[in-house]
């Protein structure tokens, strides 16, 4: 575990933090729509409300025991006006993608509602969204906001803020 | 009145600075400015503008003025 963080030995406490974050997200939350495309055995929501808990608790362990890892070799310093910047510049993009998600979302609601509610000769396709899938759409897109706003935290620590 | 170009970009010279004030590290430059090593890193690099707060911090812990830290390229 120690030899993979040391890849990112350019990076201060705070990127690899944010790696840590960016990666655990992806992992976790990527196999579970993974899962869910390939083998949709159990969609119900109480089965959805099972994986959420095993993912909050991994996510806790992923967290706890990567930040003991690299405090080993970093100090967390306070984070400052730079820190601030940047947290701010990627909380828009990541606001971005969650109002782009929540958008597509509520508009395939909406459609395919108006679709079927119509009289229109052909059924809509794939019908009205159920609950699940409309739960399962929704953590879709607070999922890629997280993973947007730490990717591009990442960037911006790697890249600069010039303006 | 004439148009200002929005590609310029903020110049510092940081590091020489530094280096006429005892050599003075990365790491005790921002101790004394209140920013973290990381920073002062970015700052020196081009890669951040810092807060007018911090820069005149800067000018004061150089005892110089502001415009000897830092200087505005209009070309980028």
């Amino acid at each position: 575990m120690a030899s993979f963080l040391n890849l990112f030995n350019g990076f201060s406490y705070k990127e690899k933090s944010i790696l840590i974050s960016l990666l655990a997200v992806s992992g976790l939350y990527g196999g579970y729509f993974l899962d869910m495309i390939q083998d949709p055995v159990d969609a119900s929501l109480a089965a959805m409300l099972r994986s959420m808990v095993g993912i909050v608790i991994a996510l806790v362990v992923v967290h706890v025991v990567f930040h003991i890892v690299i405090s080993l070799d970093d100090v967390d310093e306070a984070a400052d006006e730079r820190d601030r910047a940047v947290a701010r510049r990627a909380s828009v993009v990541g606001f971005n993608v969650l109002f782009l998600a929540v958008l597509l979302v509520t508009g395939r609601i909406i459609i395919l509602g108006a679709w079927a509610e119509s009289e229109a000769p052909l059924d809509a396709p794939g019908g009205l969204p159920g609950l699940f899938e409309i739960a399962n759409l929704l953590l879709a897109g607070l999922v890629l906001s997280d993973v947007a706003y730490y990717a591009a935290q990442l960037y911006f620590y790697r890249r600069g803020l010039r303006d | 009145m004439g148009r200002t170009k929005s590609s310029g970009r903020i110049r510092n010279h940081m590091r020489r600075l530094r280096f006429e004030t005892g050599e003075m590290t990365q790491a005790e430059l921002a101790e004394l400015i209140g920013v973290t090593r990381q920073t002062v890193v970015a700052i020196e690099g081009d890669k951040y503008a810092p807060s007018l707060e911090v820069a005149f911090r800067i000018a004061t812990v150089f005892d110089v003025p502001l415009d000897s830290v830092f200087e505005y390229d209009p070309e980028g």
